[in-house]
Order: structure tokens, then sequence, then C-alpha cells
């Protein structure tokens, strides 16, 4: 009897720790498919569902919130989703979140990720829709990376196309290449761009000095640059040179026009008249030689009234004058 | 017509595959009918599950030692060693822990069944059974058959425990991950759909070895040599049996779950 009640005892632990795995387990994958805990249902629509099935998780921020209750197909371009949630996050779910589709890692299930809004809504209600978003699919980064091997495609063909020039010896990358001459020149360039370097350097050691002098106080630059009081009075030299280039330019047209008037052919002046006319120059200078004549003649007649009586004494009176003052100025 | 070295193999296989399914209609038949007899049950239970957890809790522990073994280096050279856990729950839980520790039930419990069953026969027990008034083949057949078809699936519930602590020990000292996350990970990928077609059909397992052995053991003839062919058929054809079952299952999962 007592074997018996020892056989019994092991058998029913044995079934009982059997049984209480089993409804462990049932337990644990029911309450990750929601089964046991408090839900809400609301539901997104999706243009393509990307293989989603009802029992893919949903995660709101990266956790498991819920789980895929069922997809409906509304139009030939529209499914809806319907999702079950755990009523605990509901208060996180605004109704601004954007329900997108994607994958538990590169190869993983397909699920649905819930994320925050922008707005400051209040928490979704049962049955509601929320707003969706599509993601970037890899038929989309396929089609980028068939654009990007076309353009290194191209991008081949034409270096193909370089290289061939280069070496059939066409171009001047080739002669960059090939001709030792230019190798030479390179060389002589490089020299002068180092010593052109080396005088710009100079350059600007000289313009620095400069500038250190331009900075001392007894400079006249530095003078202008820091002293107000000449400011004022340049101004005012500045605005008299202004005034007397007015007045020189105002007289440089007067004389101008006198000029043009003198010199132009129409006139009649006097002046126009001596400077044009040949025959005026003609007159005067028979003039001049009759004055001249004229004039020894007048001298004669003036010496011949200095030995006339009459005139005699007034000219031996004057000389007698000449010689007090002379004998004056002698003895200052 | 098929040629005669064809034809008497076929011939045999008919003959005992009709045998079997009457033999399993008169214990469908007896199943239901009372009296019940359930200190020989649970005595049967306890001899045929009991008395294998050792066995079938050494085997699952290995199991699940070998198998996360001889897989983790293949899964650490594509970087995915994360996936261990859940892989290795997969796979026990779907197929390894049933098929395994039935192919172990069918050998200790599949030969010892139709040895004493074959024992009894040769020695006249059950036909002296029957002249005392007592049902044999609901004292012996029903007992045995119904003992197996409820401890078996008890049996893969535990080993497929095993084997996983097994597996938790390996990733453990090698990955240094936590019981908690072992686990965590675990449950996080295992469906209804990998633990309700696995448990289903570990019962038809269990039914299928009791079934086999005591089919066996009560037509054993021939003396004690029968007894040594008893035993040795019913573990062969309980072994073929529990793979066309399991492929059965998997089918019928499959249209199901869509595994």
């Amino acid at each position: 009897m007592k074997q018996k009640t020892s056989s019994n005892f092991k058998l029913g632990l044995m079934v009982t720790i059997a049984l209480a795995m089993f409804v462990v387990t049932v337990y644990l994958i029911g309450s990750k498919q929601n089964l046991f805990g408090n839900t809400f249902q609301i539901s997104a629509v999706f243009k393509n569902v990307n293989g989603l099935q009802a029992g893919n998780n949903v995660r709101f921020s990266g956790i498991n919130v819920g789980t895929v209750d069922r997809l409906s197909i509304l139009s030939d371009s529209t499914v809806e989703v319907f999702m079950k949630i755990d009523t605990k996050v509901r208060q996180y779910i605004k109704k601004d979140a954007l329900a997108g589709i994607g994958s538990d890692g590169l190869v993983g299930n397909m699920l649905i990720n819930i994320g925050p809004g922008s707005g400051d809504f209040p928490p979704v209600e049962h049955m509601d829709r929320i707003a969706s978003y599509r993601r970037t699919e890899t038929d989309d980064i396929l089609s980028t990376l068939s654009s990007t091997n076309e353009n290194i495609a191209i991008l081949s063909r034409n270096l193909l196309t370089t290289t061939k020039y280069i070496n059939e010896g066409q171009g001047a990358i080739t002669a960059l290449l090939t001709d030792s001459s230019l190798v030479g020149s390179f060389k002589v360039s490089l020299s002068n761009l180092e010593r052109a370097t080396a005088n710009s350097a100079n350059f600007i050691n000289s313009l620095n000095e400069i500038a250190n002098n331009l900075d001392q106080k007894d400079n006249l630059l530095n003078l202008i640059a820091s002293d107000t009081t000449i400011t004022s009075e340049m101004t005012s030299v500045v605005t008299r040179l202004d005034e007397a280039s007015r007045n020189l330019h105002q007289v440089t047209a007067e004389l101008k026009e006198a000029t043009s008037a003198i010199t132009s052919e129409d006139a009649e002046g006097p002046l126009n008249a001596l400077l044009y006319d040949s025959t005026i120059t003609n007159d005067m200078k028979e003039s001049i030689e009759n004055i001249r004549e004229s004039t020894i003649l007048l001298n004669e007649n003036l010496e011949a009234m200095r030995d006339h009586f009459l005139f005699r004494k007034y000219f031996k009176k004057q000389e007698k004058q000449q010689k007090q003052n002379s004998t004056k100025n002698s003895d200052l | 017509m098929l040629p005669n070295y064809l034809f008497e193999p076929l011939r045999i296989y008919f003959i005992e595959a009709g045998a079997i399914t009457r033999f399993a209609i008169r214990f469908l038949k007896e199943v239901f009918k009372p009296p019940y007899e359930f200190q020989e049950f649970f005595k049967q239970c306890f001899l045929l599950g009991y008395k294998t957890l050792p066995l079938v809790g050494v085997t699952g522990f290995i199991m699940g030692l070998v198998l996360t073994l001889q897989t983790r280096p293949t899964l650490v050279e594509f970087g995915a060693e994360a996936w261990m856990p859940s892989m290795v729950g997969i796979s026990i839980v779907r197929e390894i822990g049933p098929v395994v520790t039935a192919l172990i039930c069918a050998g200790k419990i599949g030969s010892s069944i139709g040895a004493e069953l074959g024992s009894m026969k040769v020695t006249e027990q059950i036909d002296a059974m029957e002249v005392s008034g007592t049902n044999p083949f609901r004292y012996l057949i029903v007992t045995r058959i119904l003992a197996t078809t409820i401890m078996i699936p008890i049996l893969v519930i535990l080993a497929d425990f095993i084997a996983m602590t097994g597996s938790y020990l390996v990733e453990n000292l090698k990955g240094a991950v936590t019981w908690q996350l072992y686990f965590n990970q675990v449950f996080a990928h295992l469906d209804f759909s990998d633990i309700l077609p696995a448990t289903v059909k570990s019962f038809f397992f269990g039914f299928a070895i009791g079934l086999v052995g005591c089919y066996k053991g009560y037509k054993a003839e021939k003396g004690t040599a029968g007894v040594g062919r008893a035993a040795n058929s019913a573990v062969v054809i309980a072994s073929m049996i529990l793979f066309v079952i399991d492929f059965l299952a998997v089918l019928v999962a499959d249209v199901f779950y869509e595994l």
C-alpha cells in the first residue's frame, strides 16, 4: 500500500509539473497575443501591407503593445489594418499618431510601428482610425541603386575614353606624363614660384614695417588718422581748393572764349587783324620804318637845337644840376 | 500481376495493417465501456511514464546541448547568435522534442509492453484471465494504450523544458545569456501554431506506441521466441508509424496554421 501511494505521488508530481509548464507556456504565448488582457482596437489604412498578417506585432515607440487583429481590403488600392492594443498604453497614443509598416530586423517578421504625432492631441479612442505613412521599401532602394549604377557606368566609360587618349599619346595629360622637357619647365616654374613666394613674404614684411611706422604717434598719416581737429581744417582747405578750382575753371573758360574770339576768322577786332591781316603787318612795318627815320631826323634837329642860342642856356643848366646830384651820391 | 517477392510482403503488410486497425477499433469500443480499470491505468502511467522520465530527461538535456553546440558556430559566423534561443526553442517544441521523445518511448515502452504481453500470451495468462471472467483486453490493453496516450505528451513537455535548459546552459557558458533573457527570447518567437500541433501529435505518438506494443504482445505466438519477435517488431513498427504520423501532422498543421 505504501509503495502504491509513493508511486501515485511521484506520478502526480510529474503530471502536475508538466501541466503547469504547458499552462505557463500557453499563458505566455497568449499574453503576447493580448488574449488575456484588456485591449482596445484602432485601425490604419495602407496602400500596401507588404505581407503583414494577423498576429504580427504592433510596436509603439519600439515597445510591443499589441498585435494585428485582422486585415480588410477597402478598395483596389487601400487595405485597412485593425490592431488590438493594450489598454494601458492608450493614454500615450494620441489621435495624430502615425502608423507605418516595418520589419523586425533585415529578415524578420513584418510589424506595425506606431510613432507619436507632432501636435498636442487627445488620446485615441476605441475604433479610431489613425494616419499612416509609407516606409522606404526595398524597391525604392534598388531603384536608387540602379540609377547610381548607371552613373557609375557612364563615369567608367568616360574614364575609359580618357585612358585611351592618354595611352595613345594625345592631349596635354599625356604630354605631362611623357615629355621630359615639361618636367624641367615644371621644375623651373616651381623654382620661380618659390622665389615669388619668398619675395611675397619679404613684401609682406615690408608692408608690416610700414604699417608699424604708421602706427607711431609723430607720423603724419597717424596724425591725420588720430587728430580730429585736422579733419575740419582739411575740409576747409579742400573747400577752398574746390572754390579756387571753380574760379580757375571760369577763368579758363573766359580765356578760351576770348582766344576763340581773337582766333576766329570772322572776328573783326584789332588783335585778330594784327594776327591774321598781312596788309596791316606790312603797314605797321612801314610805319615803324617811318618812325625810325623820323626819330633820326628828330635827333638831328634836337642836336641842332642844343647849339642854338635860344636853348643853349637851358641845356647847360641841366648838366650842372646832374653833376651836383652825382657828387652828392658819391659822398653818401 | 506482381512477382512473388513483392506480392508476399505486400500481402503481409496489408494483413498487418488491417489487423492493427481492427485492434484500434476494438480499443475505441472498449475504452468508453465501464468498468474502468483506474488502478491498473495509474499503475501503467507510473511504470510507462514516470519510469521513463530519467531516460527522456537525460536524452532531452543532451539533445539541447548538442543542438546548441552544433548550431551556434554557424549563427555566430553570421552575427545572429541572438536568434539562438528562439531557433532552438522552435526546433525543440515543434519537432525534435516530440519525435525524439516518442522514439525513445517507442524503444523502451513499446518493447516492454510487447515483451510483457507476449510472455503473458505465450504462458497463457491472458487465456486464464478470460476464463476467470476478467476482460483481458480492457484490463491489459486499454489501460496501457491510455497510459501511453496520456503520458507521452507529458513526457514531451518535460523533455522540451529539459532540452531548453541544456541549450540555455551552453548559451550561458558561451554567450553569457541570462535565464530570463533566454526564455524571453524563446517565448517571444513561440506561437500557438508551434505548441498545439506538437501537443496534439504527441497524443497520437503515445497512442501509436501503446497500440503497436499491445497488438504485437497480444498477438504473440510460437513460444518464447515469439516474445522476442513481438518486442522487436513492436519497436520497429511503432518507430515507422511515428514518422508517418509526424508527416501527416505537419501536413494538417500546415493547412490550419500556414507554417
